[in-house]
């Protein structure tokens, strides 16, 4: 039994009634979700808060999922929407509180991370990250570290593979010179 | 194709066959070529280790705990939003109609001659008449235009007062506002200017 066939029953089962269903959906995807916010939003406490509102969306909006596509990509797309509007969101009241960059060091919050000497790297590349604007981060994240084609990147963010492919040339340019500078 | 574009292309391996044993014969006898390259590869390598990282269980455990708990508070946020909304609504509605029940009451205390004569038995009607007979004081109230014969005509025709009673009862404006306020006696009289002209 394939991996969709497997999550197509678990939410008949869940929408059927049965709460079990959805919270066994849920752990199989949780750490993906988290893993694409963090990346995009560099911070625990946001990654945090965007699982748990990609959760309850879920949770709502499960009865409207047309099993036409992968449930991955339809968790995917509204991860992504949630992680790009609080992008937003932070970026407008850094301009109305006239505050510094938030620091992302993300002290107190490293030990999510199980592996240590995984922190470091982690902690490194994550800087570098979010250097790149928001466009290009989505785009050099979703290629490198959620292996999706650019079909998929297409009918997640809508944008042409021309399109597509134009950015994430200019996000690994980027990140090259980001590292280069960095040391 | 510039050089940054090749080597990408060659890293995500987006170049035809021919493009890419041409880069790779490149790549031996160019040395800025060589060293450009391998940054790229350093970089791509770096994201692939990264991607095996794994969040500290106990973390991944409390999640969906945390969600339920927000799940619920969300339900109860609902269920106590909707009441609001309710006793809102039932509020406006009580408040509408105590206006319009406000505004149509102070409407009809509007000083109104045929209702009021309507509203008189003949009785009454005769009472009236009657003691309108009596010496009273008057205000003289006429507008310019408009004479005494004009006025006391339009107060007959307002009370409907009978041909009969007129031969019996001789009267007039005057007479008839003997007795009531000042503002009552304005009134009267500009509702019946404003009736007739």
């Amino acid at each position: 039994m394939n991996s969709n066939t497997e999550d197509y029953e678990l939410i008949r089962d869940f929408l059927s009634g049965n709460e079990q269903s959805f919270n066994i959906l849920a752990r199989k995807y949780q750490e993906k979700v988290y893993w694409h916010a963090r990346r995009m939003l560099g911070d625990h406490d946001d990654a945090h808060e965007i699982v748990q509102q990609v959760l309850l969306v879920m949770h709502s909006k499960l009865n409207t999922f047309n099993f036409s596509s992968s449930i991955y990509t339809w968790i995917y797309k509204i991860t992504s929407t949630r992680s790009l509007n609080l992008l937003k969101k932070r970026k407008l009241k850094r301009y109305f509180t006239f505050s510094e960059n938030k620091n992302f060091e993300n002290i107190g919050h490293e030990n999510v991370i199980a592996d240590i000497e995984a922190r470091e790297k982690f902690n490194k590349m994550e800087k570098l990250l979010l250097k790149l604007p928001s466009k290009q981060r989505e785009i050099f994240v979703m290629r490198n570290y959620d292996d999706l084609s650019y079909d998929k990147i297409s009918m997640i963010t809508g944008k042409s593979i021309g399109a597509l492919k134009a950015n994430y040339f200019h996000a690994f340019r980027k990140m090259k010179e980001l590292m280069e500078k960095d040391g | 194709m510039d050089r940054t574009e090749r080597i990408i292309k060659y890293i995500e391996d987006e170049l035809t066959f021919v493009e890419r044993s041409k880069f790779e014969e490149e790549l031996k006898n160019s040395f800025e070529l060589k060293k450009e390259f391998e940054k790229y590869v350093q970089l791509k390598n770096d994201t692939i280790t990264l991607k095996g990282v794994k969040l500290d269980k106990n973390y991944l455990d409390s999640i969906i705990p945390e969600f339920r708990k927000r799940l619920q508070s969300s339900k109860s946020r609902g269920i106590k939003f909707s009441l609001g909304y309710a006793f809102g609504i039932m509020l406006a509605f009580i408040l509408s109609i105590a206006v319009v029940n406000y505004y149509l009451s102070s409407k009809s205390e509007s000083t109104d001659l045929p209702e009021f004569a309507e509203s008189l038995s003949d009785s009454q009607r005769m009472e009236l008449l009657e003691s309108l007979e009596t010496e009273l004081n008057s205000t003289e109230l006429f507008s310019g235009n408009v004479s005494v014969n004009e006025i006391d005509r339009l107060i007959n025709a307002e009370l409907e007062i009978s041909s009969e009673v007129l031969e019996s009862y001789d009267i007039a404006y005057d007479d008839l506002i003997v007795g009531l306020e000042q503002d009552e006696v304005n009134k009267i009289y500009n509702e019946i200017l404003s009736r007739n002209f």
